[in-house]
Parts: structure tokens; sequence; C-alpha cells
């Protein structure tokens, strides 16, 4: 890959839509299947449902950390090269771009009994974080000549990314009247996966030492590993029919469980949480991984005038492998899922309405509107996202449900988001919308997002 | 079976693809072209008096001294379809009473010369001469062949007929870098 693809890019990654995890809108909203997802202890009151296959689930969160598109690709007469150095300046190493799509290929449900509903699927997941390594993007833009005397620093490499599918199965089991708990068993299967974190090291180049600059590799520590994208020839070899087909059931194989809960302190106040993929996949097929360490310091070529024909550059590129080793494996190794954590409390007031269905043994009272605070934090690499959301709901009558939303997080202060859902006989469906205020021109957007779903639901 | 998993995919790419463009020209990506400035050591020696003076018939060594080192930078793919321009920076801290003249040539994998700068006097008694040499590849696409630069240096004899004496300590400091310019 070349220098001008690297770029374009890293570029490109960081200013188009990236996804995030949360789910703010569709998190506890009017009891849907998918609200289990979120968070397995949610309440149900159905005898069964089934998702329409490759329908029933999909969420699309868009935003960027710094940045939006039209920072790159509005039609002005700016140079493209001025408009990514312009946003190169405005990125930090912090910056970020996270993508998360996940999407229910088969999604059902059945109530056992009066207390327990299992519910069961399987869903594709594309995961991906990467912070902005600005200092070695930096480098490769404009070469080291504005690094004299500075230290481009690799601890600035973060990236992880992953496609794989999830087999599920999970239980929400009403313990008593104000209690609902669930859980979820996952079944991994990696598809393709690739990181490099923890790394550490500086490279610089200092005037002086023998010769007019001093190039120096300091405690140098990089490692990568990879799965699905190489061959045993160490060749890219990646394929859309091959990464589909190993989000079943391929030798990349792991586990996690997702738990939650649902608790009525009083008829209008509830509290629920969950957390969620805590778990591992083992990585074994295909595998190529990647480790570079040591130090080195390079003054040029010292030319000697002895009469013995050295062969310099072979002296110094021998040194510098024997200082700088780099090695390659295919070894398995195992990487822990994003864990997922989810908080609400919410009050519900004004018309309320009893029993619902006759499957709800809390006999609890269902209101017409209620209002709460809900909490979403994901483990990354760099450290902790986390995201705040204030919402409202109403019920506009028994089958016609709309949420607002307003969610604080990394991508955005202002974001406020609507979703609806209605149920028409069987036939259930939803829509949501973040970041509205901004929809009408999502070039300058640094974040929005659109959720939908269609289910079947048999009361 | 196999339908139903790839249309889900298929539905996000297609609407990360035709969200919001009206306004966008992805074109413009064309246009991207980074221009990256490198600088890196090249070659460096330390000679002294020692290296001037025959010991054996005890005179000093008028031809000119040289050694040749490879190097690899212009190997790669990449420096070859995307360099503009070198500059040869050379710094030379000359503590003789004597000028010397340096010979920087530069040679592909078969020692045969592909680029010559002009020779470079360096004064008596110089402590921080200096001197910058270009190398525009248009025009010079020769350059672009090399694999090996030859440095050598040759000793001026006295104005007054005097010879060097090997017990007194002189020194001749060579430093070297290169700038190199590139447009991808």
């Amino acid at each position: 890959m070349s220098i001008k693809q690297i770029l374009v890019v890293f570029g490109l990654l960081l200013s188009s839509f990236v996804y995030s995890q949360n789910k703010q809108i569709l998190y506890g909203f009017a009891e849907m299947p998918n609200t289990l997802m979120v968070n397995p202890g949610a309440e149900t009151n159905f005898r069964y449902h089934g998702g329409i296959p490759g329908l029933s689930g999909f969420s699309l969160n868009i935003g960027t950390s710094d940045g939006s598109l039209a920072d790159l690709f509005l039609k002005d007469n700016t140079p493209f090269n001025t408009k990514f150095e312009n946003l190169s300046n405005k990125l930090t190493n912090r910056s970020f771009l996270s993508f998360n799509a996940q999407i229910d290929i088969l999604n059902g449900g059945y109530r056992l009994d009066e207390k327990t509903y299992l519910s069961f699927g399987m869903y594709q997941e594309v995961d991906f974080i990467g912070y902005y390594p600005k200092d070695i993007v930096e480098l490769l833009y404009y070469g080291n000549q504005p690094f004299i005397n500075k230290t481009v620093h690799f601890s600035d490499v973060k990236f992880r990314g992953e496609v794989l599918g999830v087999i599920h199965a999970g239980i929400s089991y009403k313990m008593n009247k104000k209690f609902n708990v669930g859980g979820r068993f996952k079944l991994y299967s990696g598809s393709l996966h690739i990181s490099s974190n923890n790394n550490a090291g500086t490279f610089s180049t200092a005037q002086g030492g023998s010769n007019v600059y001093r190039h120096n590799l300091t405690n140098i520590n990089i490692k990568s590993n990879s799965s699905g994208f190489f061959d045993a020839e160490e060749n890219l070899n990646v394929g859309i029919k091959d990464v589909l087909g190993n989000t079943l059931l391929s030798k990349n194989i792991g586990v996690g469980v997702d738990v939650g809960f649902t608790y009525h302190y009083s008829p209008q106040i509830e509290f629920t949480g969950s957390v969620l993929d805590v778990g591992f996949v083992s990585y074994s097929k295909n595998n190529s991984n990647l480790s570079i360490t040591g130090d080195h310091n390079f003054d040029g070529i010292n030319l000697l005038y002895d009469s013995n024909n050295t062969d310099y550059w072979s002296q110094l590129d021998s040194e510098f492998k024997a200082n700088v080793p780099r090695s390659t494996n295919a070894d398995s190794y195992v990487v822990w899922r994003p864990i997922k954590l989810n908080g609400a409390v919410r009050y519900s007031f004004g018309r309320a309405r009893t029993n619902k269905e006759c499957y709800d043994v809390t006999y609890k009272e269902y209101y017409n509107n209620s209002v709460g605070l809900q909490l979403f934090a994901i483990t990354r690499p760099l450290s902790t996202q986390v995201a705040a959301t204030a919402f409202l709901e109403k019920s506009i009558s028994e089958n016609f449900h709309v949420k607002l939303t307003y969610t604080m997080d990394d991508f955005s202060k202002s974001n406020v988001g609507v979703g609806v859902s209605t149920q028409m006989g069987i036939f259930q469906m939803y829509g949501m919308f973040g970041n509205i205020l901004k929809f009408s021109n999502l070039t300058v957007a640094t974040t929005a997002s659109m959720q939908f779903g269609f289910n079947l639901i048999f009361d | 079976m196999k339908k139903l998993k790839s249309t889900p995919m298929f539905l996000i790419f297609i609407l990360m693809l035709s969200s919001c463009v009206k306004h966008l020209d992805f074109s413009q990506i064309e246009d991207f072209s980074p221009q990256p400035i490198l600088e890196s050591s090249l070659v460096y020696f330390t000679l002294n008096q020692v290296d001037f003076f025959d010991q054996v018939n005890s005179v000093e060594v008028v031809t000119p001294i040289d050694d040749t080192s490879g190097f690899t930078i212009l190997k790669s793919k990449f420096v070859k379809d995307n360099l503009i321009q070198t500059e040869l920076n050379i710094e030379v801290n000359n503590q003789f009473d004597r000028q010397f003249t340096v010979h920087i040539t530069f040679l592909n994998e078969n020692d045969i010369e592909t680029h010559r700068f002009d020779p470079i006097i360096v004064g008596e008694n110089d402590p921080n001469f200096k001197q910058l040499e270009t190398v525009v590849i248009a025009g010079n696409e020769q350059f672009l062949m090399s694999t090996k630069v030859r440095v050598s240096i040759e000793l001026s004899p006295s104005s007054d007929g005097s010879v060097l004496d090997p017990n007194i300590e002189q020194k001749l400091e060579f430093k070297s870098s290169g700038i190199f310019y590139l447009k991808t």
C-alpha cells in the first residue's frame, strides 16, 4: 500500500460516517422484542415473536469524534491537500472513529410460562475502532523535515476491528412482581480480526551525533494480530464470500454472556441495567501476528578509507535487523469483546391502565408518559467511552409509541433523536432517527443515526 | 440462506454510500497529492594526517584516496516513481592548512557512473565549510539508477613546498545529509 493510499484511507475513515454501539433510542423502548438484545432482563408481554429474517433489527449510528464529510469533500475551490491539512490540524491522537453495525439475521422468542420468556437468534456484527495516529500520518504526509528534533510516538497506533457472527439464546425471568432478570448466552464465530494496541517506542531525527543527523528508534515495541486477512503465503486474501461464510461456525470460536435486570422501585419508578458481551473469541484460522522490538541509532555510512572493501550497507542492514528484529507467526490468540454497559432510571406518569396482557404477572400499571435518564459505556483501547441520554417516551395509543432522546457523547453534545413503534395486528415495526436537527444536511453533521426493524408479535 | 445473510450487510453499504452526497464531490480525492520531504544522514568520515602520508616512503599521498558504499533508497519503487529532486548537504571541518578537492560520484550496480557533482573545493583551515548540491530528476533520470556512492578526497600540495608532519594531529571531518523531495 502506497503512502497515498494509506493517507487516503485515514482521511476517508476519519471524515466519513462511523457507527457507535449506543442504541439509546431502542433501549427500553415500548417493550419491543428487540429491547431484549440490549437488556436481556427487559420485560416482555407477548406469547412469542419472530423477526422478519434480515430485517428484524437494523441499526445505523453515524458520527465522528472530530470532523465531517464536508471537511474533505465539500464542493468548493479549496485544494484537497489544504482540506486534508486543515482536518489533520483539527484532529488529535485522541480523535477516533468507531464503527459498529449489528444486524439480525434471525430473531425469535417463545414464552415458556408466565414468568419465562426465551429468545434466540443470530446476528452479524462489524466492529472497528481506530485512533488517529497523528504523528505517523503527518510524518508520512510531510516527511521527517518538519519533525527534526521532534519525537514521533508509535504508541499513537491503536486500532481494532473484527467481523463476526453471533448465535445466541436468552432467557428473561420474572422473579417477582418487582424484579425481572435475564441472561443471554452467545456463541461467537470470528471471521476477521485485526488489532494493534499497547505499542511503544519513538522515532526521532536529531541534529548531532557523528553526522549531520542522528536517526533514533528508541524502545520500539510494536505488535499486531490479525486473523482471516492473510493466506499461508502471507498474501492478503479477503473475499466477501468467505468473510460472510465464516460468521457461521468458523474455526474462530468464542463464548460470551449478556445479563440484565428490570426493577420496579414503585409503580412509577423503574431501574434497568445490562452488561453485554462479557466474553472472548479465540482466533486460530489464517492468523498473522507481527512483532517489532528494539533500539537503533543511525548516523549514516561511516567510510573508513581502508583497503578492506567493506560492504558498508550490508553491515548497516545486518546491524539494523539485529537491533530491531521483526518476527511473524501464526499463533492462536484470544481477544476479549468490547463490554457494553447500560443503565437507566424511568419515571412514568399520566393516564394509567393495568394488565396490558395476560402474560404480565406484575399487573403493573402502564402509563402513557415517562421520562428518564440512560447511561451507556463501552470499553475501548484508549479509555472507556460514555454517553448520557435524557428521554421522554409517550404512548399515543396502546399500539403507537414515541420516544424523544437527547444524548451527549464524544460525537456530539446536541444529539436529539426520535423513535416510533407501532403494531398493527401481529405486525410490529419501529423506526428511529438520531441527530434529527442535522438531518437536513448530514454532510456537516458529526453524528446521525437510523434504526428500524420489523417483527411478527403474537400476544 | 446465503442470500439472507448477505442482504443486511449489502444494505448497510448501500445506505453508507447513498447518504447525503449532493453537496459533496468525492472525485476531489484524485487531487490528493502528499509532498513529503525526507532528510537523512548519508556518508561521513574523519581522516587525519596519517591518511595522507605514506609512512614507508615518507612522502605525502598526492593521488586521491577514495571509498565507495552501496545504498538502497533509490531501489525503492516508491522513491523511484515519486522523487522529483534531491539535495546533498555537505559540511566539512578542515583543520589542515591545505586545500582539499572532494569528488562525489554516483554509480549503478555495474559501477557505471550515473551522476557526478562538480569537484568541491574545501579551503585550508575552514572549520565550517558548507555546500548544497542539487539534482533535479527531470533531465537526470539516470540518477535514479544509482546504488553506490564514491567519495574521493584529494590533498592539494602546499604552496611553499612543505610536507605534512605525520606527528602533528590534523583532521578532516566530512558530514553529509540528503534532502529528498517527493511528490505522490
